[in-house]
């Protein structure tokens, strides 16, 4: 099955806490196999209130449930191609 | 020789002067007064001289003594304090029943003189009036007045400092703006409108113009680097054009050196002296009370607890560091705390800095006591500085210990307080008092120094020097006579009339650099190290480093060893720590709290030791819901400590930042029980009063739990109710609540495992994955829903798709129905567009099309506040809907529909939408449209495994193939789902009826040419 890099963009109006960060990854892991979505990598800015994560997914659609369903929160999801130095 | 900025005798009213900006003041004839009033009164004061009306007497209570027992006699207690310090202007306080205010008419009040003079606006206002209210806007409003435990005051207060704040900008903005042609007046505006915004780049640009225009070049490019750290490192953004531009306009020859020999240039030498001779002048009496109390403990004879007072600025920490250093000398055994004004509430804050990991584990306390106890003849002396700050447990623990340790003379207590703020720590004060009963407290209080003392204390700086204008200036507060000694060593021409202004002043000479980070360091309200300041400030290290190492030259913070591998910091004096405060800006604070916020948060803190710091800091960045949450992780560490007085504060403070949130959400709801089931169970319920707020409370919680199906939360409020009617000794409720607890926590555990069985078997019939396990899931999941008597959304929606899988749809639109209806009900506005979409799916395989239509049309208001990929999915729908109807021009609008679906990206909504596409188009004789959407139909559905999808996709190739006569290439498509459609797991109702239909039309087809071909 093909798969496509996706990026979630998300903001905090206040700032995130690790406990608050578990919780959501927690509720997301179960979403994450049914929607056969993996979780690569996630950038966290150090005023915790900007975080950037990196999925790959069938498609945008999957990681845009998955963060339904998990409850979490984001701005924007787009389909992203990967380049390295 | 210097020159004072005001002088006494130029004071020839008699009128009350008050003065509430820059810090609160109070002044007859030149006379300070009040000057031992605690600060809660001085803040009730402040607030009745700036509102400037009568209050009423609850109102008053609500917005400082929400706490007490009795805040009423509280708030009697606070007028009878400030009539006594107002002396003839006593009767300015009126009562009138139930109203209580402050005449201001014939007074002098800073704030108010300024706002006459502004008037409507500082645009139309005479400049001579703007320079005498810019004169008089010497800083933040009630400064230094802050009252973390009055939500409602605080709340007042931010509100009137922003509005101060926002007339001073607007004045120095005025002022900057109309002095242009004289640059060197309006410098110090631009320097003061900096000082209260130093992240305004309108203020920078200003800055340097006015350098530039003075020919300062290479100032204008210093300027120019501070600023762009500045904005780069707390804003994250580069200098505006308009800064960019008054750079660009100047010529490069006039480029000034690197920021670091700007900075050492600015750091005069400071002359250093002796400290301990310093510390000691005037000292005598009380240094001869500290030796005679060790010797008579060395001798081995019983002795008093030492309390040393005095105002700030007086010398309690010297001496108290005194009794350490004089202890040590005798080989004793020295443990050191100190309560911060920052940390007030953090259980037992000073001795987990004295003892550290003993207090931590949560030893009891008779434990701690045994621990503390001297060993043979080596003497302990336990020093605790700024007990007015100290936490409820703390002060427990040292009352217990002082009984405890009382029969061993090798034991010494010394203790320094605040007379006047002490009064506002009624655990403090109740502890001085019962040991002052007890004959064992002797009271050290530090006067004033004499004339010939502050003589003597300033010749420790420069000797020699005529000290005169020092005695008159300092009037004996050791500490302001130093810094005006050490003013006069290096040739400061003007000095200002208060210790406060003299400290705002020496921090106005350190380098810019160290100015800006100056108050992060101000802002953490505590002792610090390097790691701790590089890990929650923006600042890069080397530049914390050089900030440091200038600021312990200028005698404003100082090193001590911290632990086994470093170097500790902290402030020379607290009245550094305000001055350094002062000079953030509302907004810089909020977001300089905000920051520190943030990189404590990003902690990992099982343990909750940071949790009381992150509550302080997030209620003063503005994250209210943060706070709340840090304040229940530290409420339930003070209550793992035993300190269920801090732990009642921290619940109180809790709901205190809840109380100005929307309060429906789950999070505030979750929050607001767990809150009051702290303090239940901490005892801070008890009492009438507190009782009854707190079930009624409870009871309004339970309700809110309940109506958004929170049965865990409800469970949990059942069982607080249970504690506090149990606490109350009515038993009968107290079961009643047990018994409710019990069935709500039973119902919870199977409604949360219900809830992922159902959220499973919906997910799964969704994307057409192990149909056997979803069906198997939801039946479990109805099962715990009929004994518990659970509505589910997630289950009435998996059935639903459960149902028109089977091809039950009169069952599966009920179900389906139900879902939405329900959700929609308790406001889960995304799961209600999604079964509505699923029961518009439904509908356009029922060949329902107007329904769908005005379903799409009632649906999308709801769609478009979800998101693009929601009415994507629904005006494909629509689309559908009108082509299959046979619409005039609707198949041409499908294409666009489908454009939709596939610039978001959303895989399965597309394949399910083509393939519906495919098999309208097929039917509506357009073939090679019906070819194209099929292809892209299959592909997608098979990139989503969806097999239905694909299936459907194949059924029309198949008939186009036919179609087009090619009857061999149809049955080729069909065969491998003519073997699969008998099972219900493998494919959808719908889909098993469209491929039966293909089959047998290919068959027939097949058949009836080789009739043909055999009659020909």
């Amino acid at each position: 099955m093909s798969k496509v890099h996706v990026i979630v963009e998300r903001r905090f109006a206040e700032p995130l806490t690790v406990a608050e960060l578990q919780e959501v990854e927690q509720r997301m892991a179960t979403c994450l196999d049914i929607y056969r979505v993996r979780w690569l990598c996630s950038f966290w800015s150090t005023d915790r209130r900007r975080m950037i994560c990196e999925y790959e997914a069938p498609d945008a659609g999957a990681v845009r449930e998955v963060q339904k369903q998990a409850g979490a929160s984001f701005e924007s999801i787009w389909l992203a191609d990967v380049r390295k130095p | 020789m210097s020159k004072r900025r005001r002088n006494a005798g130029e004071r020839a009213d008699d009128l009350l002067e008050v003065r509430l900006l820059g810090g609160f003041g109070l002044a007859r004839r030149g006379q300070v007064l009040g000057h031992d009033l605690s600060r809660k009164t001085r803040a009730l004061l402040g607030y009745l001289v700036a509102v400037g009306r009568a209050e009423q007497r609850r109102t008053l209570c609500d917005l400082f003594w929400q706490g007490p027992d009795d805040p009423r006699g509280s708030l009697r207690w606070s007028l009878s304090r400030i009539r006594k310090a107002l002396g003839a202007d006593a009767t300015r306080i009126h009562t009138d029943g139930d109203l209580v205010g402050f005449s201001v008419a014939g007074t002098n009040v800073d704030w108010h003189a300024a706002r006459t003079l502004v008037g409507a606006s500082a645009e139309s206002a005479a400049t001579a009036d703007l320079q005498a209210a810019a004169a008089l806007m010497r800083g933040e409003l009630l400064a230094g007045l802050d009252l973390d435990d009055c939500f409602g005051y605080q709340t007042w207060c931010l509100a009137e400092r922003e509005t101060a704040r926002t007339m001073r900008l607007g004045v120095l903005r005025a002022l900057v703006s109309r002095l242009t042609d004289e640059p060197e007046r309006a410098l110090s505006y631009a320097r003061a409108w900096l000082t209260a915004d130093p992240l305004s780049e309108p203020g920078h640009a200003a800055l340097m113009r006015l350098l530039a225009a003075m020919g300062r070049q290479r100032e204008v490019l210093e300027h120019y680097e501070l600023c762009r750290r500045l904005l780069e490192t707390e804003l994250g953004t580069s200098p505006s054009a308009e800064i960019e531009a008054v750079r660009m306009s100047l010529r490069t020859g006039g480029r000034g050196g690197p920021l670091a020999t700007r900075t050492q240039a600015l750091s005069p030498p400071v002359i250093h002296s002796t400290e301990d001779q310093r510390i000691t002048v005037g000292r005598t009496a009380e240094l001869d009370a500290i030796v005679a109390r060790l010797e008579c403990a060395k001798r081995g004879e019983p002795g008093s607890i030492l309390l040393i007072v005095g105002e700030p600025g007086l010398g309690k920490s010297h001496l108290l560091a005194l009794v350490g250093k004089f202890a040590r000398g005798m080989s004793a055994r020295v443990l050191h705390g100190r309560a911060f004004e920052a940390e007030t509430g953090r259980a037992f804050g000073p001795w987990i800095e004295a003892l550290g990991g003993d207090i931590e584990a949560g030893l009891p306390f008779a434990a701690i006591a045994d621990r503390l106890r001297p060993s043979g003849t080596q003497l302990t002396v336990l020093t605790l500085d700024d007990l007015q700050w100290a936490d409820e447990a703390s002060i427990a623990l040292l009352h217990f210990v002082a009984r405890t340790l009382a029969d061993d003379p090798r034991f010494v207590i010394a203790i320094a307080a605040r007379p006047g703020e002490l009064a506002d720590n009624r655990p403090a004060t109740r502890l001085t008092a019962a040991l002052r009963r007890e004959r064992r407290l002797v009271t050290l209080t530090l006067p004033p120094l004499s004339d010939a003392d502050v003589q003597a204390l300033a010749a420790t700086v420069v000797p020699a020097m005529d000290a005169r204008w020092v005695i008159e200036l300092s009037q004996g507060n050791p500490l302001f006579a130093h810094e005006l000694a050490r003013a006069f060593a290096r040739g400061d021409t003007a000095l200002p009339d208060t210790l406060e202004q003299m400290i705002a002043d020496h921090l106005d000479r350190l380098s810019p650099l160290t100015q800006a980070i100056l108050p992060w360091m101000a802002a953490l309200g505590r002792g610090f190290d390097v790691g701790l300041l590089g890990r929650l400030c923006p600042w890069p290290a080397a530049d914390l480093l050089m900030a440091l190492d200038e600021l312990e030259r200028h005698g404003v913070i100082r090193a001590h060893a911290a632990g086994s591998d470093g170097v500790g910091y902290d402030f020379a004096h607290d009245l550094h720590r305000l001055g350094a405060y002062r000079r953030l800006s509302g907004p810089r604070r909020r977001l300089v709290h905000a920051q520190i916020a943030g990189a404590l948060g990003a902690v990992e803190d099982p343990a909750g030791v940071w949790a009381a710091e992150l509550a302080r800091h997030a209620a003063l960045g503005g994250a209210p819901m943060l706070a709340a949450r840090a304040c229940l992780a530290a409420g339930e560490r003070c209550q793992r400590l035993l300190a269920p007085g801090d732990a009642g504060a921290f619940s109180d403070r809790g709901l205190g930042h809840l109380a100005g949130m929307e309060a429906r959400t789950a999070t505030a709801i979750t929050l607001r029980i767990a809150l009051l089931r702290l303090k239940v169970q901490c005892g801070a319920a008890r009492g009438d009063q507190a009782t009854r707020d707190t079930e009624a409370a409870l009871l309004d919680a339970i309700a809110m739990a309940d109506a958004s199906a929170l049965l865990g939360e409800v469970a949990t409020g059942h069982y607080a109710l249970s504690v506090l009617h149990q606490q109350r000794g009515e038993l009968d409720r107290a079961r009643l609540d047990t018994l409710r607890a019990e069935a709500a926590g039973r119902a919870a555990d199977a409604a949360t495992a219900a809830r992922q069985k159902a959220n499973t078997a919906r997910c799964l019939a969704q994307l057409e994955r192990d149909i056997g396990r979803a069906r198997q899931l939801a039946d479990e999941a109805r099962s715990m829903a009929v004994r518990f008597e659970l509505d589910e959304v997630e289950l009435l929606w998996a059935e639903g798709l459960l149902h028109r899988w089977d091809g039950r749809p009169e069952n599966a639109a009920s179900a389906l129905e139900q879902a939405a209806a329900l959700a929609s009900e308790q406001g889960d506005r995304q799961r209600e567009h999604g079964a509505r979409v699923a029961l518009l799916m439904l509908d356009l395989e029922r060949g329902r099309t107007s329904a769908v239509r005005e379903a799409c049309r009632t649906l999308l208001p709801l769609s478009r506040k979800l998101g693009v990929p929601e009415v994507a999915q629904v005006e494909a729908l629509r689309a559908l809907a009108a082509a299959a109807a046979g619409d005039p021009g609707a198949m041409e609008e499908l294409e666009p529909a489908l454009d939709g679906l596939r610039s978001v990206d959303s895989k399965a909504p597309l394949s399910y939408a083509l393939a519906m596409a495919a098999q309208i188009a097929f039917e509506q004789d357009a073939i090679q449209l019906a070819a194209r959407l099929a292809a892209e139909a299959r592909e997608a559905a098979e990139t989503m495994e969806l097999g239905s999808e694909a299936a459907l996709a194949i059924v029309v190739q198949a008939r186009v193939a036919l179609a087009e006569g090619d009857g061999a290439r149809a049955r080729e498509l069909l065969r491998p789902l003519s073997r699969t459609v008998p099972e219900a797991a493998a494919f959808s109702a719908h889909c098993r009826s469209s491929i039966a239909t293909a089959i047998r039309t290919v068959d027939s087809s097949s058949r009836a040419a080789e009739e043909i071909g055999g009659k020909s």
